[in-house]
């Protein structure tokens, strides 16, 4: 038992029942990240990731009866046992989540300025008058110049680097202990991605938060995180350094992953977390 | 609003006047002879001659429709043949108890819809979603005089807890007019309740499983707080439109509904004029009628650019 | 009100969440509607008692052998009534779905295949037709033309087109952009053929659940208007009139009413239940 770990997830499976029939969609996941690093989770569409995710928060997509079994411990609370109030609090304090479909992922009737920080107006801990300073204040630190006006804006009238700001700016509203991305960037263009990233370390930095990112890309994840977990079927089917896994891959699924990425041999690898230039997007 | 007002408007206009034209030309388009129709057999032919000229069936078609709209511009929408009283005075007395009536079942209706609808997209397949979409599933096959009979039946008769039809204003007597309201209400409410909870439950289930609502969940919020707060807004587009339609419908009369409880409103009105084919009094409640169902269908516009941002340009 | 629904599906129907139909609840309402058709020929070819005779020796007799429904207060029998009721409903059903439904649809494939004028026309139509309060114009053209149940069954048919044509423009303007109908035309196929060969069978089959819901409704208006007093003049037997005429026995007979009501609500639920399971099965 890793004492300093801010998420422990123990043999966790996940099981849909449906019309009668079980589809088990994550298998046996162990594995625990220390407090302050990043653990990188890769694999093909429909390895898992998200439905990985969605257990360890206890969020289920509406309409779907599931199993969850083992145990995860994350920032101290036991994800699995709570319930209700202390479910919420812990999932906004704890956690801030980042999303894949940056527009869909925004609620479109609602100004961004609120949705920013809704997790305040969900816990009812700061006034509307404080809220919407705090979310002037982080929609600057996440890059809007005029934050008083953009505030006031609506997600369709956004780009989507902006969006994906406004959702990062989201996640760490509150500091949280982990933050997590689900596919962060793949919905964005290729050079959105690697300022949204960028902005997602940044933030990172800043608030001190682990990471938990979710990405079918292994070269952005060797990027960005300290270790890697690959998946296939629901499974761990690889985990380690991202140093081991890149440069001494077990499995031959790994290996097909890293091969699939040509420019690994490139100077990208190299260029490894440099601070980019140029403003975002 | 960005949406384009005056095409929006001067269409609307030109329905109406289209209507218009219609009305007028309507008992010129029917076969057989009106006046004949409308004074029966034994009526003498002056005073068929006189008939046809007060509807102006003596007139080309156009003439009529000239007339007619100079009249209906004015304020002069003719005379009732049953009560010697102007169209349009006639119609206005009788707005207040079917708007009493329409107003009071919309505000029963979505009491109840929005949040059955609501709850039971959160928990779709759950106990409490099987029963209100069997419910209203079963609801939808019974018509509104069907539940207006049974109702006056159990209610009225068998408990004799409430009156089974007649009227008294509110201000002669509002503890009176509450207790004539109810059942009427109820049987009104109860049919456009039923859909409006199967249309809301549809978009609040599409919203439900949106990532926005997986993103605000994550965020903290609790059931109602995501209902009412987050879910509610984006999905009521179509609510807001068939609220719209109920509306502009309903408030041109509601025939079954008045009839069933004697009340004195627009409906009733119709139905009587219709009995006594009083022809001035049915070409106003047509256009009457005509007028509420575009005004409310501005109005749900309206209100669909209000609530939903993305409707302003043209985005959904 | 059931009227006015005829003319704004395009609000109601759309993203209404379906309920899940069981393959026994499909069958169940395909047997019903075939007894019910069965029972009216039956009672439409003179088999059954007559419903216009008065029998003042069995006065308002509760549902029995002799009289399945009962007998009202003029000792008519209410099953046969009922079973003639349910002959006309079905002849306004069928007009309204056939003459309504059909014109309603090659007017709205030739607006959507035709697009520009004939589409502004067809649109202003419908926004007209929307507009008026269909319940009293009807009543209205009975009241001047005459009770008959053609007058009755066209005029409500009348008011299903502009629905239909809506419907099926779009339909229309969603398949027209397909390949195949794209490939007909360069082809240099005529517009008949295009629209007999390649439009057509894939707009029909698209407004089949909605050709469902016009059926519950023409047959729902149709009661409406009898129950008002516009449907065909009685004693000729409709579900709307026959629900009507009982009320003031409701108390002494109330089969006389609600047994009427009774089968005009099932057949409406085997409807929709056919209506939900074809839309379930386009998904
Ligand atoms: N709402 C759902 N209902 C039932 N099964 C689901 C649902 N969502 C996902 N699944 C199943 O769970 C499995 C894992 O899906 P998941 O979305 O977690 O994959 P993923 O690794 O995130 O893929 P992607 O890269 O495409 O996002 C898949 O087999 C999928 O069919
Ligand atoms: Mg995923």
């Amino acid at each position: 038992m890793n004492t300093n770990a801010i998420l422990e997830v123990r043999d966790l499976t996940t099981t849909v029942l449906r019309h009668g029939t079980e589809r088990t969609v994550v298998e046996g996941v162990t594995f625990s990240l220390t407090r302050g690093r990043s653990l990188g989770i890769v694999g093909e569409s429909g390895a898992g990731k998200s439905m990985l995710i969605r257990s360890i928060l206890g969020v289920h997509p509406p309409g779907v009866t599931l199993r969850v079994t083992g145990s995860v411990t994350l920032d101290g609370h036991d994800m699995l046992a709570l319930r209700g109030r202390e479910r919420r609090r812990a999932l906004a304090t704890s956690v801030g989540m980042i999303h894949q479909d940056p527009l869909r992922s925004l609620n479109p009737t609602i100004r961004v300025g609120d949705q920013l920080t809704e997790t305040l107006a969900f816990a009812g801990t700061a006034t509307r008058r404080e809220r919407s300073r705090r979310g002037i204040e982080l929609m600057r630190s996440v890059g809007f110049r005029s934050a008083e006006s953009e505030s006031r804006r609506y997600p369709h009238e956004l780009s989507g680097g902006q969006r994906q700001r406004i959702g990062i700016g989201a996640a760490a509203l509150t500091e949280p202990a982990l933050l997590i991305g689900d596919e962060p960037t793949t919905a964005l263009d290729v050079t959105v991605q690697k300022r949204v990233l960028d902005l997602l370390h940044d933030t990172r930095l800043r608030t001190g938060s682990s990471m938990l990112l979710v990405t079918h890309d292994l070269g952005v994840a060797a990027e960005r995180c300290d270790e890697i977990i690959v998946m296939r079927n629901g499974r761990i089917v690889e985990a380690g350094h991202t140093s081991e896994v890149i440069e001494a891959p077990q499995h031959p699924y790994t290996r097909s992953l890293l091969d699939s990425i040509p420019r690994l041999d490139g100077p990208r690898l190299r260029r490894l977390r440099t601070p980019q230039e140029g403003a975002l997007s | 609003m960005r949406i384009a007002w005056l095409p929006r408007a001067g269409r609307s206009l030109l329905v109406l006047i289209v209507v218009s034209a219609l009305t007028c030309q309507l008992a010129a388009l029917l076969p057989g002879d009106p006046a004949f129709v409308i004074l029966g057999d034994e009526s003498t032919e002056a005073q068929r001659e006189a008939l046809r000229h007060t509807l102006g069936l003596d007139q080309n078609a156009f003439v009529r429709f000239v007339n007619f709209m100079g009249g209906v511009v004015t304020g002069d929408w003719g005379t009732s043949f049953a009560s010697g009283r102007p169209v349009l005075v006639e119609i206005l007395s009788r707005v207040p108890a079917t708007a009493e009536l329409v107003i009071l079942s919309q505000v029963v209706a979505l009491a109840v819809a929005v949040p059955l609808a609501l709850h039971s997209a959160r928990n779709v397949g759950g106990k409490l979603d099987r029963l209100v979409s069997t419910g209203t599933f079963l609801l939808l096959a019974v018509p509104s005089f069907v539940v207006g009979i049974i109702t006056i039946q159990f209610f009225a008769v068998q408990l004799g807890w409430l009156p089974a039809s007649g009227y008294t204003a509110f201000v002669d007597d509002p503890l009176e007019n509450i207790s004539h309201m109810v059942l009427p209400v109820l049987t009104l409410g109860l049919a456009e309740g039923a859909v409006y909870v199967r249309a809301l439950r549809g978009s609040a289930i599409e919203a439900l499983r949106s990532p926005y609502a997986y993103a605000s969940i994550v965020r903290g919020a609790s059931d109602p707080q995501l209902l009412w707060w987050r879910i509610l807004r984006p999905s009521s587009s179509t609510l807001l439109a068939l609220i719209g339609v109920s509306l502009g419908v309903a408030l041109g009369g509601t025939l079954l509904v008045e009839s069933l409880f004697a009340i004195p409103g627009l409906g009733r009105l119709t139905v009587s004029s219709l009995g006594v084919r009083d022809l001035p009094m049915i070409q106003g409640v047509v256009l009457f009628a005509a007028t509420t169902v575009v005004i409310f269908g501005i109005l749900a516009d309206i209100a669909v650019s209000r609530i939903d941002p993305r409707s302003k340009h043209g985005l959904v | 009100m059931a009227l006015s629904d005829l003319a704004t599906p395009g609000v109601a129907i759309a993203s209404v969440a379906r309920n899940r139909i069981p393959r026994i609840g499909v069958i169940v309402a395909l047997l019903w509607l075939a007894l019910l058709a069965v029972g009216a020929l039956v009672a439409a070819a003179g088999l059954t008692a007559d419903p216009l005779t008065n029998d003042y020796t069995v006065i308002s007799q509760a549902p029995s052998l002799a009289h399945p429904f009962g007998t009202d207060n003029l000792g008519r029998d209410v099953f046969s009534r009922s079973l003639h009721g349910a002959g006309s409903s079905a002849v306004v059903a069928l007009v309204t779905v056939f003459v309504g439904g059909g014109l309603g649809i090659l007017l709205g494939v030739w607006a959507g295949l035709r697009r520009g004028i004939a589409d502004a026309i067809t649109g202003f139509l419908t926004d007209v037709t929307i507009a008026l309060p269909s319940l009293i114009i009807v009543a209205t053209v009975v009241t001047l033309a005459g009770p008959s149940l053609p007058t009755i069954s066209l005029t409500i048919a009348a008011f299903a087109i502009p629905v239909f044509a809506r419907l099926s423009r779009s339909a229309t303007l969603s398949i027209a952009a397909e390949n195949y109908v794209v490939a007909a035309r360069t082809l240099g196929a005529s517009g008949w053929r295009i629209l007999t060969r390649e439009v057509l069978p894939s707009v029909l089959p698209v407004m089949m659940p909605f050709l469902m819901t016009t059926l519950a409704t023409a047959i729902i208006s149709e009661g409406a208007l009898s129950f008002l007093g516009f449907g065909l003049r009685p004693p000729e037997p409709s579900w709307g009139g026959l629900i009507a005429e009982g009320r003031t026995q409701l108390a002494l007979a109330p089969w006389v009413t609600l047994l009427p009501a009774l089968l005009l609500c099932v057949t409406i639920l085997a409807i929709n239940v056919l209506g939900e399971h074809l839309r379930e099965a386009k998904r």
